[in-house]
């Protein structure tokens, strides 16, 4: 039902009642965890908004450098796009109750992801023995403010990983909340794949 | 969303988590009563503290010649008052404390979707309070930025606390915006989800719809603080230059250059004007109940009230700068946000309209959480119509920066939510503790509080139009503006302040008196219509109702409904149950 | 008593408003406009606020609790609220239109306003005028020295004849339109004059500016009214409204830039000529 119109009801009416009475009391039919993560992301995607905004804001004066891009910034976002994909193959193992095959998928995504963050700070290094500190210039401040930013939100991610490897080892049951919790551990991948790639298009972009 | 509603004929159980020792009972609980009581008593007890740096400052601003704070001290006051009001007590209280009471309650369900969670949301939040707290004891003490914390000076060396007060006080912002997100998805995903059956989103009581909005609003607009807060800790710890550019400190050449003060007040204001809804929309919701509720009729106007608390909410993402009129930015902006600032109070005025026609023709109980509605009629008004000199944007000229906006901000969203609350306090006390409170205290604390605060802020207006600037230590010898008449008044307004200070104390006096001697409240003591009211214990017990969860038949208004013997029906009492009045034989429907 | 109370309220605040002692200093500069639409939303806005608190008061009388009533059972009025709506915003379109018209006028000098720089800093007031070719030099916060406290660029041909007033007094001339042009070298100030009832933030790394035509000659305080550091209270200066001739007088007592450097050159060579002779 559209918001208007449920705003748009009278809940006083008798004719109102007899549909309302009715009601299941749940806006959504999706899973809690589900909807759980769908509003996660939605305010780290306005976090990660906001700070485009105030790049671009900030892009606006005239100290701004463009940003030297290192060749290994190619090389980790093809990392993170397999991480992503890994992901993708575990949820499809998991619904065909593949355990095993699911595991080996999992530990393969957490593996490129690990490899991703080496990268990343590998990337940090070589930028500060070129110099190029934080305190530079803001579009430096900005690469190193974004990139930590999305490192720790990929950390927070291996978290709900280390979990969901664990339960895999606790299997008891062909429980469909394992497929389920692998599914939105690969959702919040692709999700932060896609932050990336967007941060990452900002950088070079400017 | 393509997926469709499947209706069930009861919503599964949800497993409700047992305490297994002392400690997960009562200090690690997963209820969220209790975590409602903690974030209440925390908000309470982290305001007190403010509360009592307004003491000082107001000693301090009638008798400057007494100097019974140095101006450092002044500044690092009117500082942590402002910020620990608006953040860690008011938005607190309406959405860590109210909202985790009443949501679960209202809407019909056990306890919040994520329990665990909402346990965690409220240590994160105590450890915000905390960190913030320790400010007063480092070197330097808290900041003294002044709560909007404009850069460049929050960092500068001519600004109290600039050592670590405040690094601590951005880190402890930043603490408390993730702990709010935890909560804020709980009370957004409960409402959304976990209601029960029959429990239409538009059945809800105007209360959840404030919290509902407001909590949406904040899950929005807190990032923006979050980004503000961090780039400043890069600014002042890594030296950056995202909001610094290159300037003197005390005629050294600082190495900053290139920054944008104006960016971080855009960023500041993107927060913190959703943050005013966030603290005005829970209240609006819980004195449209409270008014309907005393005065037994149904809220006038019921869906003009939830579009304008929808559309309040959707506007207060565009009229940030009305905040900036004079702040140097690019001064046709000003016309734009004028314009949405003056057509938020559309819906505003609307919402007070309806207030008010639910009076009339009502059967209006002055009791004491309606006399707590009443005052927040008149201070809610008078702050809304002095927002229609600020929000108009050659009005602000004059006005901005002096006390006319002390007094404005204090009237609308001091004072009037505060009315709220404590009006909320005294209603939904017999629910909490089981006792009521007690009747003379009470009335004693409203008339004292009410009167007192409008005695405060009604004259501070006119130190406004003389010209007087906020944020003064002192006003020391200004012929033209301050003359001795302007001190007098000071002097009276710090009176009134101290006044509704110690009718505080009697407000605590009266809630913990009470919780021992009150007398033991009957069941549903003012006789309401939604869900808190109808659970088998009261207080309510972990799990919230009995063996089966509630079924709603109807809306939270039906006050005084013609047919029916009793002057409200109970939002589960189907139709067939309900007594009717002689002479009718069906609701609304006389004998022929 | 509650609507005794409420009563008191509402006249006794319309009772303040009309007899306050408190209210804003003789004003000073062109901007009356500014005062009249300060008037019409005080007329506007006192009169809904009297009728809506009237009417509610009259409710609490009228409707008041007693056994024998039962309150009516009206879910909502169609017709009450469009009325309700459309006055409303035809109310708040009366305020703003008015303030908008002034505002494009409060943001829009005149051309032939004289350039006025103010430049703040922790805790007092420099002022910059243009000197005889009527421009102002550049500046740069990164040029300010003891000897360039006002950062002045000096290969700028358009900044040698800017005359400087440093901590001082600023004087204008009786009807004479000023742009301020603002700038600070610190922290956010606000330069305001009461009188004037203008006002705008200082802001480090940029210029901000408004004008005004001084109508009234005498002395007025500048305040700040940007909190700006524990000195803010005590960031004062003064600006002092001059007819022509006071105006001409004060003006040529004023150094330039060049002068000012080229005194403290010849200081310098002073201080080199004693050192050596000793």
């Amino acid at each position: 039902m559209s918001i208007l119109s449920i705003l748009s009801q009278k809940p006083w009416t008798s004719d109102q009642a007899k549909i309302d009475d009715k009601h299941s009391g749940k806006s959504s039919s999706m899973p809690l965890p589900r909807i759980g993560l769908y509003v996660l992301m939605t305010v780290i995607g306005v976090l990660f908004t906001l700070f485009s905004v105030a790049y671009i804001g900030r892009m606006a004066y005239g100290d701004w450098r463009i940003l030297p891009e290192p060749p290994l910034l190619w090389f980790n976002s093809l990392i993170i796009i397999m991480s992503s994909f890994a992901f993708h193959k575990a949820t499809i193992s998991s619904k065909e109750n593949n355990h095993k095959r699911t595991r080996e998928y999992l530990f393969l995504a957490g593996a490129l992801t690990l490899g991703f963050i080496t990268g990343q700070l590998f990337v940090w290094r070589e930028l500060v023995s070129f110099g190029y500190f934080v305190s530079t210039n803001p579009s430096y401040a900005f690469f190193y403010l974004l990139t930590a930013l999305h490192i720790l939100h990929l950390l927070g991610g291996l978290i709900a990983w280390l979990l969901v490897i664990f339960k895999s080892f606790t299997l008891e049951d062909e429980s469909s909340n394992f497929s389920l919790n692998v599914n939105l551990c690969a959702i919040y991948w692709h999700f932060l794949l896609v932050v990336w790639l967007v941060l990452f298009a900002m950088l070079l972009l400017t | 969303m393509s997926e469709s509603i499947i209706p069930e004929s009861e919503l599964e159980e949800v497993e409700l988590y047992h305490p297994k020792s002392w400690w997960t009972e009562k200090v690690f609980s997963q209820d969220a009563k209790l975590i409602a009581i903690q974030y209440g008593l925390t908000a309470f007890a982290i305001g007190f503290v403010a509360l009592v740096l307004s003491w000082f400052m107001r000693i301090q601003i009638a008798f400057p010649e007494m100097a019974i704070i140095s101006e450092g001290t002044y500044y690092q006051f009117i500082t942590m008052h402002g910020m620990i009001m608006v953040v860690y007590l008011l938005t607190a209280l309406f959405l860590g404390a109210f909202g985790n009471y009443m949501i679960p309650l209202m809407v019909g369900a056990r306890d919040m979707v994520f329990p665990y969670l909402n346990m965690i949301s409220y240590w994160t939040y105590l450890i915000a309070v905390l960190v913030l707290f320790v400010s007063f004891f480092t070197p330097g003490g808290p900041t003294g930025a002044g709560w909007t914390l404009y850069p460049p000076q929050a960092i500068l060396g001519g600004t109290p606390g600039q050592e670590t007060g405040i690094i601590l006080m951005l880190v402890s912002l930043c603490i408390f915006i993730v702990g709010f997100t935890m909560g804020g998805l709980n009370y957004v995903i409960t409402i959304l989800q976990a209601r029960t059956r029959g429990m239409t989103l538009m059945r809800m009581p105007l209360t959840i719809w404030g919290i509902f909005t407001a909590t949406v609003l904040a899950l929005f607009a807190f990032p923006a603080l979050f980004v503000s807060a961090v780039m400043m800790l890069f600014d002042k710890l890594l030296m950056t230059s995202f909001f610094m550019p290159a300037l003197v400190e005390f005629g050294e050449n600082l190495t900053y250059g290139g920054g944008s003060p104006i960016l971080f007040q855009h960023l500041f204001w993107f927060f913190g004007h959703p943050e005013v809804y966030i603290v005005a929309l829970p209240a609006f919701g819980i004195v449209s109940d409270l008014i309907s509720i005393h005065a037994r009729k149904n809220i006038f106007g019921f869906r003009m009230m939830v579009w304008a608390i929808v559309g309040i909410g959707a506007l207060s993402f565009i009229v940030w700068a009305h905040h900036m009129y004079v702040s140097g930015m690019n001064p046709y902006f000003g016309f734009f946000f004028a314009t949405t600032t003056l057509i938020i109070a559309v819906p505003t005025a609307l919402k007070v309209y309806n207030w008010i026609l639910t009076l009339w023709k009502g059967n209006i109980h002055l009791t004491i959480p309606m006399l707590f509605c009443l005052g927040f009629i008149v201070t809610f008004l008078n702050g809304g119509l002095t927002g229609l000199f600020l929000g108009n944007v050659i009005v602000d000229v004059p006005l901005s920066d002096t006390y006319f906006v002390v007094a404005h901000f204090h009237m609308v969203m001091g004072i009037a939510p505060v009315l709220v609350i404590l009006g909320a306090i005294y209603h939904w006390y017999p629910l909490i503790t089981g006792k009521m409170m007690h009747d003379g205290m009470g009335r004693f604390h409203f008339w004292v509080t009410f009167v007192g605060s409008y005695l405060i802020y009604f004259p501070m207006h006119y130190l406004g139009f003389i010209g007087v600037p906020r944020r003064y230590y002192e006003m020391g010898q200004t012929e033209a503006l301050y003359t001795s008449s302007a001190a007098d008044l000071n002097v009276f307004i710090t009176i009134a302040a101290l006044a509704v200070g110690f009718a505080q104390l009697v407000f605590v006096f009266n809630v913990f008196w009470s919780a021992k001697n009150g007398e033991v409240a009957e069941k549903n003591p003012w006789k309401a219509t939604s869900l808190e009211w109808r659970t088998p214990e009261q207080p309510p017990i972990h799990g919230n109702f009995g063996k089966e969860l509630p079924v709603v038949y109807r809306w939270a208004y039906d006050y005084s409904v013609p047919g029916a013997e009793d002057d409200f029906i109970p939002q589960d009492v189907p139709n067939e149950k309900v007594t009717l009045a002689e002479g009718y034989s069906e609701l609304g429907v006389e004998k022929t | 008593m509650v609507p005794f109370i409420l009563l008191v309220i509402i006249i006794g605040s319309v009772l303040f408003h009309l007899y306050t002692p408190w209210y804003s200093t003789p004003i000073a500069s062109n901007w009356s406009s500014i005062d009249s639409t300060i008037e019409l939303t005080f007329a506007m806005t006192g009169a809904v606020y009297v009728l809506v608190l009237g009417f509610m008061t009259y409710c609490v009388i009228k409707f008041k609790s007693t056994k024998k009533r039962r309150a009516d059972y009206e879910p909502e009025s169609k017709k009450a609220e469009v009325i309700l709506t459309v006055l409303t915003t035809i109310g708040v379109a009366g305020l703003l239109a008015p303030g908008l018209i002034v505002w494009d006028d409060y943001v829009s000098p005149p051309e032939e306003a004289m350039p006025i720089e103010a430049m703040g800093q922790q805790w007092y007031w420099n002022f910059r005028l243009p000197g005889e070719d009527g421009i102002l030099g550049t500046t740069d916060a990164r040029n300010i020295s003891a000897d360039n406290p006002f950062g002045m660029n000096e290969n700028d041909p358009n900044g040698k004849d800017d005359i400087l007033i440093e901590g001082d007094t600023l004087h204008l001339e009786h009807d004479k339109p000023v742009k301020f042009l603002l700038r600070s070298i610190d922290v956010l100030h606000n330069f305001y004059v009461p009188q004037f009832r203008a006002k705008m933030d200082l802001v480090p790394g940029m210029v901000t500016f408004y004008w005004i035509r001084p109508t009234v000659t005498g002395n007025y305080e500048i305040l700040c009214a940007e909190l700006c550091g524990v000195g803010h209270h005590a960031m004062r200066g003064e600006v002092q409204v001059d007819e022509a001739s006071d105006y001409q007088e004060w003006l040529s007592d004023q150094l330039t830039f060049e002068a000012i450097q080229e005194q403290a050159m010849l200081e310098r060579d002073n201080k080199l000529a004693l050192n050596k002779s000793n």
